[in-house]
């Protein structure tokens, strides 16, 4: 299914490509009004659940906590919509079952973790992905190996201590998730020595390539009716 | 059509298979032998006329046939059963996904039946309901694309769908069920935005957006005049309407709430308009297609009736509620 995960392909509204400017300092003022809205507030001001220092996060931390928000809804929304569209069978029913709670769970830590600065779930189209077998298993490799990829891309850069333990514990997870997937399609599930670390602009080109961030629809209009009356 | 030459093996009695063997045998050795006095053949001969193609996602089927002795009558049977009395057409109903093979023979009025039937073969395929239950789904229509009558790229195309409805906003469908065809490829069978009203047609996967998921239903009854919103099956809004007046009738079936109008200032459709997939039958050639909306109105006296051009018409303070109730993408049921 190669026709599926194209890198050249666009990122249609650009939310993740945003996402990816306010890790590397570039914040650009269209961040907040695309795709992944933040839910409200200001960064900085939130708890990070079950850490004592929440108060010393970085604005740095919290765009990496952000970057990986949008990447855990991404991954949560692609589970949750192929065990509701009814193509996966046998394994590869149950490597989705047990996944997808994590993902929900990597979420909703997020979520708790940037408080009000939480990214909000955006509109997605998997285009087909999630709705047969094969699709869906060439789909789960890339965003599994994206998700080790781009938390061990960012862990060096993580400044709180807490914030970096939480990190690695999902990272880990993320590559049990890998391995498993890899092993149900027939490929090395742990195909190196060393695994090697994608950069914030891998990372992107690898999302961008699912095509799955989809454009705003619009269904409400300001406009005359000219319905039948 | 395909006609079996094996011997036939159906539930006739042993005297008549007798005959037919015996006829049989007539028509291979010297076939004008089995001609009766008036000069036509003792066995009328059966044809299928029509039949469904060999892949069908349709789980009903109809078969019409005909027979070359107009007051033969004819015996069908399905996938190996028992033959019995028939009239053309048949239709089957709920059929599971499978292999299916109907046989149909004529019976002339010697009491002698077809030798060889005729025969039908077609698959059920399985798909997959996208809108079930409590639940329905719509999607965006990206970019123009066509809607077919089954989901085969040489299918007959039935309705043309745009990424924009009439009203400048995203066109929607609500999606019904999912076909994987045997080279993969994904197909939608939509709820169609055209006339005839309930119309539905298969069109890509790729052409649809994500999914949007709704819990709510409207259903509208006309004889009562009288609109329910359901959400997960329970009753969550219900009020009195206007319909369409009887030369301008609402049409009835199965359609979905398409766009959502607020802040326009023509106080005839009160508030808050709703745009539906339905359109009127009569009013055709009407501003932007003669879609049925729902909508408020500026003479509430004239409710519950047969007053409007075919549009569900409220109560300015029903409609207000109900736009707070009812998203875009309700399917809505008009009986
Ligand atoms: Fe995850
Ligand atoms: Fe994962």
């Amino acid at each position: 299914m190669t026709d599926v995960l194209t890198l050249e392909a666009v990122d249609t509204d650009g939310a993740i490509q945003e996402a990816a400017d306010r890790v590397s300092g570039d914040s650009r003022a269209g961040f907040f009004r695309k795709g992944f809205l933040v839910a409200g507030g200001t960064l900085g001001a939130s708890a990070l659940v079950g850490a004592a220092d929440a108060r010393a996060q970085t604005s740095t931390d919290v765009a990496i906590l952000q970057f990986a928000h949008a990447l855990e809804h991404l991954e949560a929304e692609f589970y949750a919509e192929a065990l509701r569209m009814g193509a996966l069978r046998g394994d590869v029913l149950a490597f989705a079952r047990v996944v997808a709670a994590h993902e929900r769970t990597h979420v909703k830590f997020l979520s708790g973790a940037l408080g009000s600065s939480a990214i909000k779930k955006p509109r997605f189209n998997f285009r087909g992905t999630t709705e047969s077998q094969s699709r869906f298993v060439a789909t789960a490799i890339v965003l599994e190996d994206t998700g080790v990829k781009a938390y061990k891309g960012q862990a060096p850069r993580i400044q709180t201590d807490s914030i970096l333990a939480a990190a690695l514990s999902v990272h880990s997870v993320e590559a049990r998730h890998a391995a498993w997937i890899r092993h149900i399609a027939g490929k090395p599930p742990a195909p190196t020595a060393f695994d090697p670390a994608a950069s914030l602009k891998q990372v992107l080109a690898a999302v961008k390539g699912t095509r799955f961030l989809a454009g705003p629809i619009r269904t409400v209009s300001g406009g005359a009716p000219l319905f039948t009356g | 059509m395909v006609r079996r030459s094996s011997p036939d093996s159906g539930a006739t009695s042993k005297q008549q298979g007798g005959l037919i063997v015996l006829a049989a045998l007539l028509l291979l050795v010297a076939p004008q032998a089995a001609a009766g006095d008036a000069g036509r053949p003792l066995l009328a001969d059966t044809a299928i006329t029509a039949a469904p193609p060999a892949l069908v996602t349709n789980r009903r089927a109809r078969l019409a046939f005909t027979a070359s002795h107009s007051d033969a009558r004819f015996e069908c049977r399905i996938n190996e059963g028992v033959f019995t009395a028939c009239r053309s057409p048949v239709v089957y109903r709920k059929l599971e996904p499978g292999p299916y093979r109907f046989e149909v023979r004529a019976v002339s009025l010697s009491g002698l039946a077809d030798v060889i039937p005729a025969q039908a073969s077609w698959r059920v395929e399985r798909t997959f309901k996208l809108s079930a239950g409590s639940v329905s789904r719509w999607a965006p229509v990206l970019g123009r694309v066509v809607a077919r009558a089954h989901p085969l790229a040489s299918s007959p195309v039935l309705a043309r769908l745009r990424p924009q409805t009439p009203e400048g906003t995203t066109n929607l469908v609500l999606a019904l069920e999912r076909f994987e065809d045997p080279s993969g490829r994904l197909w939608i069978r939509v709820q169609l935005p055209v006339l005839p009203n309930n119309s539905t047609g298969w069109v890509p996967r790729s052409a649809l957006g994500g999914y949007t998921a709704v819990g709510t239903r409207l259903v509208v009854h006309r004889r009562a005049l009288r609109a329910t919103l359901y959400r997960h099956g329970r009753q969550v809004w219900r009020a009195r309407i206007g319909i369409g007046e009887r030369r301008w009738p609402t049409p009835a079936g199965e359609f979905y709430v398409r766009v959502k109008l607020l802040g326009f200032s023509d106080p005839f459709y009160g508030p808050v308009a709703f745009g539906t997939s339905a359109r009127s039958d009569v009013l055709t050639d009407w501003p932007g297609g003669g879609f049925v909306g729902i909508h408020g109105t500026d003479a509430p006296w004239l409710l519950p009736g047969r007053v409007s051009h075919g549009c569900i018409r409220l109560r300015n303070e029903d409609i207000l509620r109900l736009e707070r109730l009812m998203p875009v993408g309700t399917p809505l049921t008009i009986l």
